[in-house]
């Protein structure tokens, strides 16, 4: 026998299957779903190389796919994502969950909404969009953002210009009015194609997969439509092809008379599990102060105090969960009471954009006391209209448009987080904390006790609360090394961002400044010139060479150091004062 | 299930399991995320090999062999134990490294 021939074999035995990526995004959809028959739709940036396509769409019963069609090339709804990425100063592939965030600041503004939609055009009978502005200019090597250890290829590789149409468009206009029309043209958009599938399959069922529904935002507007019901899996992107193509085997090859439910809701615990054995070889390593706790109930009692008392811990408990969301095995937790968790989390501790908002874990059970239209979600992927309680209970868990991604914790799948939740309940009447992934800013989520470890050690995290174990760093440190920023500052300088910009390139500042905050304008007593920049009585020259980043540094320092002038303008939806 | 240990055994293959790569590692093209599954019995296993390496959208790294390892202690099985391999379409193949993994 020669080398070769164990492959040969496998294909020859039929052990050895091929699963295109779109299959596999709808299989891993249909597979976890509570329904036996509907339709699905899978939609993302074009697939991959053998299969591209960015949309597929069709009809299962029995949980099996039996017609499907699909959409070739990567031209689709979500490269208009990525473009509106660009425009707001993000990058395509990796900063939608960004765009998203930052569009909840702002109403669209509806002659950009316009504009922007124009560039779509429908095919396949209104089931998919074709965006109609290419770039003109090839990706550039940027070797100046490589980052040994914190490497992204697109950062590096994939960042050529937008569309110069686009760019024209959205030249006078600030990045979170840019964020928030795209977002809406997006949704529209898609609300548009879900619409047209039940309408032409009469399945009342959808199941959606495939990156574009990372976007929670857009699947609340899926779910709050109301004709039909939607259900949207863990691993909703490339993470869970893999799952994807097992199922889709599974499916295609069982027998009519097995059980296709087996699977429905399936735990997102699916990853690796580390015990007490490997924590207790790093506490002797690192030699950092601990305590260990030999019940569930006395560990959970001991993290909802130090919760309370305004600490940020990392939770490192279990099997790690599959995708991109912290369920509550590898997450970061902080009270949901105090609205500074989130800007101390975002600004000091995991170094995130200052909008990106926070969800809280909630108790199962508890979820229609917080959420309007609430219907089971217990991936993260789906967000709810959060109700006056919410509001009242878990400020930094409600987004500023008043929406709340929550995770719901069921004492079957997760019972030491439950447990957690619920001491944290007893003492403060709130049946959620704060929740986020462990990581930092532009690194994956961490899978080991190591990182966990390097986490604690960085001041990512206050304490770490891993498998029975609570561990402090050596050192306390000095919390107010450097100061907490009021949203309001960043909102003024977003605001601020075409007008100074349009002032360096020297063109439109009447246009530029009539789209911006006109209170904003007059409060700051902000005066532009061919060669003067007046703001708050302090009067810049225009220097040759001068770039729009000095400016803006500038502005954001004396802002800083007179927020009080913010203060009653309402620079933002749901934020005025 | 055999033992593994000291590899007196040799494995025999366990009806039903399934292992999946995406994408498939010999493919040659540009790269993308990749991820691990392996499902025995009523056990599943998933997960993304980035989180391991803490590399985000890395386009070099090909082959999940971190994920794809655990996920084997995981469920307390070893590869050659695996009676259906899925994968992702490829584009173009490597024929020698994809036959070198087969003969190992």
């Amino acid at each position: 026998m020669t080398k070769c021939e164990p492959y040969a074999e496998l294909s020859k035995q039929g052990r050895v299957h091929f699963v295109p990526h779109h299959k596999a995004h709808a299989y891993l959809a249909i597979t976890t779903s509570p329904f036996d028959e509907g339709c699905f739709l899978t939609l993302d940036g074009g697939g991959d190389e053998a299969n591209n396509v960015d949309s597929t769409w069709g009809v299962f019963e029995d949980r099996r796919i039996i017609g499907s069609e699909s959409s070739k090339g990567e031209c689709g709804l979500t490269l208009f994502h990525g473009y509106i990425c660009e425009l707001a100063g993000y990058l395509n592939f990796t900063d939608h969950g960004k765009l998203m965030g930052l569009a909840s600041y702002a109403e669209p503004p509806a002659e950009l909404c316009g504009a922007l939609r124009r560039f779509l055009m429908p095919e396949h009978d209104g089931m998919s969009f074709k965006v109609m502005a290419r770039r003109c200019d090839a990706s550039p090597l940027c070797s100046a953002r490589v980052r040994v250890d914190a490497y992204n290829r697109y950062k590096t590789i994939n960042q050529p210009a937008p569309p110069a149409e686009l760019i024209e468009l959205a030249k006078f206009y600030p990045r979170h009015q840019i964020a928030a029309a795209g977002q809406r043209v997006f949704e529209d958009c898609l609300c548009e194609i879900v619409s047209r599938l039940v309408e032409r399959t009469g399945k009342k069922n959808v199941v959606l997969c495939g990156g574009a529904f990372h976007n929670v935002s857009a699947n609340r507007r899926l779910n709050e439509m109301g004709i039909a019901k939607v259900f949207v899996p863990m691993g909703v992107g490339d993470e869970g092809l893999s799952l994807g193509g097992v199922f889709a085997f599974l499916a295609e090859s069982r027998a009519a008379s097995t059980d296709g439910r087996q699977y429905s809701f399936l735990t997102p615990f699916l990853g690796p599990r580390f015990g007490n054995e490997e924590v207790e070889m790093l506490l002797d390593e690192y030699r950092l102060a601990h305590r260990k706790f030999g019940d569930e109930g006395e560990l959970g009692r001991f993290v909802a105090e130090i919760l309370t008392e305004g600490n940020i811990v990392g939770w490192f408990q279990g099997r790690a969960e599959l995708g991109p969301r912290a369920l509550g095995a590898r997450s970061v937790l902080a009270d949901p009471r105090d609205v500074k968790s989130k800007a101390r989390l975002n600004q000091l501790l995991k170094r995130r954009d200052w909008f990106m908002p926070f969800a809280p874990a909630i108790l199962d059970g508890h979820e229609a006391d917080y959420l309007e239209h609430y219907t089971h979600s217990p991936y993260m992927t789906v967000a709810f209209l959060a109700k006056e309680k919410a509001m009242r209970d878990m400020p930094a868990g409600v987004h500023v448009d008043r929406t709340c991604r929550l995770n719901c914790v069921a004492q079957s799948t997760n019972p030491r987080f439950y447990r957690l939740i619920e001491e944290f309940r007893r003492l403060t009447g709130v049946p959620g904390v704060l929740n986020t992934s462990f990581n930092r800013h532009g690194i994956p989520t961490i899978a080991s006790p190591r990182q966990a470890f390097e986490h604690l050690m960085a001041g990512s995290i206050d304490v770490l609360a891993i498998e029975d174990y609570v561990v402090w760093p050596n050192q306390v440190r000095d919390s107010s090394a450097k100061p907490l920023r009021d949203e309001k500052l960043f909102l003024a300088i977003e605001l601020l961002k075409p007008i100074v910009k349009t002032w360096i390139q020297g063109r439109g500042m009447d246009q530029a400044v009539s789209l911006c905050h006109r209170t904003l304008v007059e409060k700051l007593d902000l005066r532009i010139t061919k060669d003067e920049f007046t703001i708050l009585g302090r009067v810049f020259q225009r220097e040759e060479g001068m770039v729009e980043e000095e400016i803006l540094v500038i502005c954001r320092e004396l802002l800083a150091s007179n927020i009080g002038v913010l203060d009653g303008l309402p620079l933002a939806r749901g934020l005025s004062s | 299930m055999s033992a593994l240990a000291g590899g007196q055994r040799e494995p025999s293959v366990m009806p039903g399991s399934v292992a999946s790569i995406y994408p498939f590692p010999f493919s040659v093209g540009q790269g993308h995320d990749v991820n691990f599954s392996l499902a025995a019995g009523s056990q599943i296993y998933s997960y993304e090999e980035a989180k391991i390496s803490q590399v985000m959208h890395d386009s070099c790294s090909r082959f999940p062999e971190r994920s794809m390892f655990l996920g084997f202690r995981q469920l307390g099985l070893a590869p050659q134990e695996v009676e259906h391999w899925v994968w992702g379409v490829p584009h173009r193949v490597d024929v020698a490294a994809a036959l070198e993994f087969f003969s190992k």
